[in-house]
């Protein structure tokens, strides 16, 4: 096998591991991850399509931009470094074709052959020059409560994009008048919160509590509450000011989110420090939680998990905390 | 006194420490030293109650140990997008510990109002130092605290070493550097496969590099 051929493809299964690792590394399972970043690109891809006016151009935008923001400026550097410019270029090439096959496979679908053919074509000069993103300056983001609610204002930072689409959505929810559009940002939310709440922290971040198991799960409720009242006020204000007819169905979502946050919570302990069947635990919990919202019975069911858990959240992280 | 007896530890079915037994006097820095992959890490582990292991690790005067420990660890871990003074809060209101210590606060100069992403290493170190020293512990285990650190705060991290000996903690100290350890310790140990093998007192301090060139 020639030389370059070996590198090329040493480079691209690298970048394969890399992004596999990239979901266990984050706590997720890699074949979960794989299969909700497909779901939630063809989400996208749909609804860019169904939405957008010239989705074709945009979409060829959208593919060419995600090319930018996977090429590692130091990596290429690396890359130039120790490969000639012929190997340089056809690694990239390479791998920027992998990345752009989603784009091209949809592109396919919706018959867009010219604007699939235009994407290849633009990927040639690209990889030769491949360049990328400056990075952005590390600047301190404001958060609520930074005394207090540690992982609130961690966790603030990290969904400040989603907030900011958050509290779009209900301006857009109250423009358009409809209240179910309302319901969107409120879902979209709460899963996110949630995603937060399903990465177990490091033992020792467990271990510096001076206290007991169930002083320990109180203060994470404490700190829950703040983030989870903190987060959502917006959404209830706008309910009890522009839908105060259906602020009913606003005040059971808003209960149901916070017990889903706190069956969440209780789930990361009880099986701390299991990621996996953390997450999948909690997103069959909050699907229960959800559909008590259209039959309030099942919150008994819940309410009763949620005291299992607690218990047994309880008793796993008495061990660290050695009491 | 720190005691150790027979302790022992196992990952799966490799045994990476062997009936460690020692015991650590109050008011003294004890130095422990080994090779890479010797234990090091793992014996401060189980003393902290972060493994599980085989054996006793007691104190003559405190009961529950975990409380009343000031753990650096080797790679601390720092949550992302956290700023200096939300973790060393955290730390605070983990330890339960009423009010900050402005001095301590500010004894490295760091940038407290920025990101810890944007922490140098040696910075990062600082601030799991100070993260370590908030609470009053009784033992501190320091897992190789000068990595990474300018000359400045070296001397200041000795510094506030010998003072937590001279208010009668009990500090326990690891570090690759032997000019520090021979400094600063009123004894050092040698950690060799999981057990320890020689015990170096001040007089025998020169035997130390001789000893580990022979590992």
């Amino acid at each position: 096998m020639p030389w370059f051929i070996a590198m090329v493809s040493y480079y691209i299964s690298l970048r394969l591991k890399q992004f596999v690792r990239f979901f266990s590394f984050n706590g997720i399972h890699p074949l979960i991850g794989i299969v909700v970043l497909l779901f939630l690109f063809t989400i996208a891809s749909v609804t860019i399509f169904q939405k957008l006016p010239y989705a074709v151009w945009i979409y060829v935008v959208l593919a060419l931009f995600s090319l930018l923001e996977l090429q590692p400026a130091k990596m290429n550097v690396i890359l130039r470094q120790q490969l000639t410019a012929d190997t340089f270029f056809k690694a990239k090439l390479l791998e920027n074709i992998l990345v752009t096959i989603p784009f091209l496979v949809f592109l396919g679908y919706k018959m867009e052959w010219g604007a699939a053919t235009l994407l290849l074509v633009t990927i040639v000069p690209y990889s030769y020059y491949s360049f990328s993103l400056p990075k952005p300056k590390l600047s301190v983001l404001p958060s609520p409560f930074p005394a207090y609610a540690f992982e609130y204002h961690n966790m603030f930072r990290m969904v400040m994009p989603v907030y900011a689409i958050h509290l779009l959505l209900l301006i857009v929810g109250v423009i358009s008048g409809n209240f179910y559009v309302m319901l969107v940002p409120f879902f979209l939310l709460l899963f996110v919160m949630q995603t937060a709440y399903g990465l177990p922290e490091e033992a020792s971040y467990i271990w510096l509590y001076r206290c007991n198991a169930a002083r320990f799960l109180q203060k994470k409720m404490l700190a829950l509450l703040i983030a989870y009242a903190g987060s959502f006020l917006p959404f209830l204000l706008t309910g009890l000011v522009f839908y105060p007819s259906s602020f009913g169905i606003v005040l059971l979502c808003f209960i149901a989110g916070l017990i889903a946050m706190l069956g969440a919570l209780f789930i990361k302990y009880q099986f701390y420090p299991s990621a996996l069947v953390t997450q999948i635990t909690q997103i069959i919990f909050l699907g229960f939680a959800v559909s008590a919202i259209a039959s309030p019975p099942v919150f008994i069911i819940i309410l009763l998990f949620i005291g299992f858990s607690y218990l047994r959240a309880k008793r796993n992280i008495k061990s660290i905390l050695q009491c | 006194m720190l005691k150790l007896e027979q302790v022992s530890k196992s990952y799966g079915k490799k045994r990476v420490m062997h009936s460690v037994n020692a015991s650590f006097e109050d008011g003294r820095v004890h130095g422990i030293i080994g090779l890479n992959g010797a234990g090091k890490t793992t014996l401060f582990n189980c003393i902290c109650g972060l493994l599980d292991y085989e054996g006793d690790i007691t104190h003559t005067a405190i009961t529950k140990l975990k409380d009343h420990i000031g753990y650096l660890p080797t790679e601390p871990y720092f949550f992302p997008r956290i700023k200096g003074s939300e973790y060393l809060a955290f730390i605070q209101h983990a330890k339960n510990v009423k009010g900050m210590d402005n001095e301590l606060v500010q004894y490295f100069d760091l940038p407290l109002n920025e990101y810890i992403d944007g922490y140098s290493t040696g910075m990062k170190r600082k601030l799991a130092f100070i993260g370590a020293m908030i609470g009053a512990a009784d033992i501190y285990i320091l897992d190789e605290p000068f990595n990474g650190v300018d000359i400045k705060s070296n001397l200041l991290l000795k510094q506030h070493i010998l003072k937590l000996k001279e208010n009668g903690k009990t500090i326990l100290l690891s570090s690759h550097i032997t000019s520090s350890l021979t400094e600063l310790c009123d004894e050092v140990h040698l950690l060799k496969d999981g057990s320890f093998a020689k015990q170096y007192l001040p007089g025998t301090y020169n035997l130390i590099e001789q000893d580990m060139m022979e590992l």
